[in-house]
């Protein structure tokens, strides 16, 4: 398991809307992420 | 759902939040649109990123007494049962990442109902300090 205080891998994926965005990109100063993974939809 | 209704909440930690599924896009855009959901959603089909996020797969926890007890609950107060179109035996997570790319919260559920409550997200969020590189000192 990815330990807390470790570096978050980059990733790439489609939005729903078929852009691009990854992780690198994503960051920004002024904000943090919450990545959520979903076990389905419903 | 509940994060939905308190993403003022979360957003006013200077968070933004991604949901992560691994659905085709229109299957995605359509649950977004019956739920009124708007968060980004990122498309994992592959799960490619699951796995590189160290994301597990259990049989044996997905179908434990207490988890099919769990779904028996929600059917019988109507709510809807999901309809495992991607993989039943996943587990969900959620990380927290601070400005500089460091993760604050690797929360990896147990089972598959297991999620942090949204009040614990906001106390990693609201307790995240952004300077400290590497560090476990903002662990709530």
């Amino acid at each position: 398991m990815i330990q807390e205080g470790a570096l978050a891998p980059e990733f790439s994926l489609d939005q729903v809307d078929g852009k691009p965005i990854s992780l690198s990109k994503a960051l920004k100063p002024d904000h943090k992420i919450l990545l959520i993974f979903l076990r389905y939809l419903g | 759902v509940q994060l939905h209704h308190r993403r003022k909440e979360i957003e006013a930690l200077n968070t933004k939040i991604f949901l992560i599924g691994f659905e085709p896009k229109k299957r995605a855009r359509d649950w977004m649109k019956t739920e009124g959901i708007n968060f980004s959603f990122l498309i994992d089909l592959d799960r490619s990123v699951y796995r590189t996020y160290e994301l597990k797969r259990s049989i044996f926890r997905s179908w434990h007494p207490r988890n099919l007890g769990f779904y028996i609950r929600r059917s019988l107060r109507g709510e809807p049962i999901p309809r495992f179109r991607a993989d039943p035996n996943q587990m969900g997570g959620d990380f927290v990442i601070d400005r500089n790319g460091y993760i604050r919260l690797a929360y990896y559920g147990k089972d598959p109902t297991d999620r942090p409550s949204v009040d614990m997200l906001l106390g990693v969020l609201r307790y995240t300090n952004p300077n400290l590189k590497g560090s476990k000192e903002t662990k709530v």
